[in-house]
């Protein structure tokens, strides 16, 4: 276990600084992008009341207030492009993660391969780490989020303000927010369970191509279509416009095992090709 | 240990930051709107759930116990049906009774049942070539014994789409009422080209025997249209002689920015007693904008009109055509439902909602109650005013 936790640990500080990159852009595109329109709507509130000497509060009875999640929309691109970004950047690390031990003259794969501890651990180090560098995203945008609030309420003038929402509210009147950060923790397990199942598949696929290079790229594709067809096999078999022959309960059951066995068969094929498959 | 910092952070921060917002979320609070009795009997309203929504938190369901969010719904409870269909009691019950039965069934129109027989009648939707088949499922709820088949339809070549209204059985014969769309090439109006059919399927020879025509939208001379609907009834799987529709007459008109627009110029209600075919008006009935119509009942139709500071009942005997009427103190009828012999009232004015209960068969009211807030001032007013109800049903 002790050697687990230090695979992780070199996980982690390998990919740091590329990390912290992810982290300030970031704060820097969403905190600029919200800054910038909140000035300029500001702009144009002053444009608008032009000369007359008019309160703010006249001009929100006429023309009503603004709240944090109106500058929001108003600021998607600054908002949603660099959770893209992360999003590319930690889809291309899932197989980065894997294929930089392999780069360079001196193969790090030797030393990795050679180190005296069972081979998996370093499979669920990798695994682990790319989890936990996802989160972690997801953990700063909520910390940053009510970081951006309070800039949106430095810079509207607080009678063209509308009532305060809560970071919850906020999150959940968000299409895309909501699906990042879910109503309730539950569903977060849910969620990122999903997404580590697809890390589990796509980690099998690359070891497949790692065991047996060419022949193991068509057997990763076929391996992933096939895993992506047994998720959708009771929709497919049901074959029903509005998929009610099942129970919404027996639908997530089946699914759910499915999810499970799924993960279960491509960690069991994921050790052996690391095990008895994998070489230099 | 010095040299793990940067992951022990890492780790710690996302315990602090994710675990912060899930515990805030959990322990957010949701405003306790109540249903309170006013007078008559608190039993009355004692299962009774409006369905609405607040902004900022979302819809929820509001008692005589206090409010329910579903935000505050756990996550595995969206997967339970008779949570997801409790708008619509009927089915639920049939959805715990009948569970293998009920499977791929989900309109509540297509239902049939009397003491002895479970029937489900519907037509393959989605997509046009499969629109050509009904599937008719029936149920012996003494031997438990399952029949389903699929019919061909007579003419379906004709149609693009049709659903069912209403299913009767008699006998061996079960009978489906529906409204079709007829094709058309020139992207006429879709009202002129309805059709209310009657369809007979024989269940020995598992097939549609016959296919009546019953009304069909008409273009009269003067440019104006006749068109038909059938009311469904409530509950709809009760066996019942007498169907009820509106014959509605139409006209083009166009608005002054010279867009097409319909304009109902009469409204007419009829019945019909599907065995014997004969029709008869419902003089009574008398469509003029300021009413609400509630619904059809197995044995009356009802309807509401508003007459000042109080709303005129109308009930209506399918049977022995008597029109009895009462009136309920409500300034103003925004939503009504009829459950049993009871119907139920909600009349919302900004920061005020009340709810009447009334007893048809005696014709007077036996609950009044509205729904409050433990709040004061200006958030009363506001939380009350913002609150929007859009539904009413009796918890079985």
């Amino acid at each position: 276990m002790n050697r687990f936790w230090k695979l992780l640990h070199m996980e982690v500080s390998r990919f740091w600084k590329l990390y912290i990159t992810l982290f300030a852009m970031t704060l820097l595109m969403q905190g600029g992008g919200i800054l910038y329109v909140c000035n300029r709507y500001m702009q144009t509130v002053k444009d608008k009341m032009g000369p007359a000497a008019s309160t703010y509060a006249q001009y929100a009875e006429e023309h009503g207030v603004v709240t944090f999640s109106d500058i929001l929309s108003e600021a998607q691109l600054y908002f949603l492009a660099p959770i893209a970004l992360c999003i590319g950047g930690m889809g291309l690390y899932v197989f980065l993660i894997w294929y930089r031990e392999w780069m360079g003259k001196n193969m790090f794969i030797y030393r990795l391969l050679m180190l005296p501890t069972e081979r998996r651990h370093l499979y669920v180090a990798k695994l682990s780490a790319i989890l936990l560098f996802v989160i972690g995203l997801v953990a700063f945008q909520l910390l940053i989020l009510p970081l951006e609030s309070a800039l949106f309420t430095s810079v509207i003038d607080q009678a063209l303000r509308g009532s305060t929402e809560s970071v919850t509210s906020i999150i959940q009147n968000h299409a895309f927010l909501q699906i990042l950060v879910p109503r309730t923790f539950t569903e977060f397990v849910m969620y990122y369970g999903g997404g580590a199942l697809f890390v589990i598949v796509m980690f099998t696929a690359i070891l497949l191509e790692r065991s047996y290079r060419l022949k193991g790229i068509a057997a990763g594709v076929i391996y992933v279509g096939a895993a992506v067809l047994l998720m959708i096999a009771p929709m497919l078999i049901m074959n029903r416009d509005m998929n009610d022959y099942l129970y919404p309960n027996e639908i997530f059951i089946i699914e759910l095992t499915i999810a499970i066995l799924i993960g279960m068969m491509s960690l069991a094929i994921s050790f052996f090709l690391m095990n008895k498959k994998l070489s230099v | 240990m010095k040299r793990y910092w940067f992951s022990i952070l890492l780790v710690v921060f996302i315990l602090g930051s994710i675990g912060t917002y899930y515990v805030t979320a959990a322990s957010r609070s949701y405003p306790d709107f109540k249903l309170l009795t006013v007078s008559g009997d608190d039993n009355e309203a004692k299962s009774l759930v409006l369905e609405g929504t607040i902004k900022g938190y979302g819809s929820l369901d509001v008692s005589s116990k206090g409010s329910e969010y579903e935000q505050e719904e756990s996550y595995f409870e969206q997967f339970s049906i008779s949570k997801r269909y409790s708008y619509n009691q009927e089915m639920v019950q049939l959805f715990k009774e009948h569970r293998g039965f009920m499977r791929a069934k989900r309109s509540t129109n297509s239902i049939y049942e009397d003491e002895k027989t479970l029937a489900y009648a519907s037509f393959n939707s989605g997509y046009v070539d499969r629109q050509s088949k009904l599937d008719v499922s029936t149920l012996d709820l003494k031997t438990k014994s399952e029949q389903s088949f699929t019919a061909a339809v007579p003419n379906h070549e004709q149609y693009n789409y049709a659903y069912v209204i209403d299913v009767q059985l008699d006998g061996q014969l079960l009978y489906i009422f529906s409204t079709n769309y007829k094709k058309n090439d020139n992207e006429e109006r879709i009202a002129g080209n309805l059709e209310i059919h009657k369809y007979t399927v024989d269940l020995n020879a598992k097939s549609i025997s016959k296919d009546e025509v019953l009304f069909a939208d008409t273009k009269q001379d003067n440019g104006e249209m006749v068109t038909y609907s059938l009311e469904s009834s409530m509950p709809s799987k009760a066996p019942n002689d007498v169907l009820v529709y509106r014959k509605q007459t139409e006209k083009l008109v166009k608005d002054k920015d010279g867009n097409e627009m319909t304009e109902t110029s009469k409204s007419e209600l009829f019945t019909l007693n599907w065995r014997t075919g004969q029709t008869t008006a419902v003089s009574s009935f008398e469509s003029n904008g300021s009413g609400e119509w509630v619904g059809v009942t197995a044995d009356a139709i009802i309807w509401t009109a508003q007459q000042g500071t109080s709303a005129r009942v109308t009930n209506y005997d399918l049977k022995t055509r008597e029109v009895k009427s009462f009136d309920i103190a409500v300034p103003s009828v925004s939503s009504s439902m009829v459950s049993g012999d009871r119907l139920y009232v909600l009349s919302k004015e900004g920061d005020s909602a009340k709810v009447v209960i009334a007893d048809l068969k005696q014709g007077k009211v036996v609950y009044t109650g509205k729904i409050d807030i433990n709040e004061q001032g200006e958030d009363r007013t506001k939380l009350l005013t913002n609150l929007a109800i859009f539904n009413l049903y009796v918890k079985k």
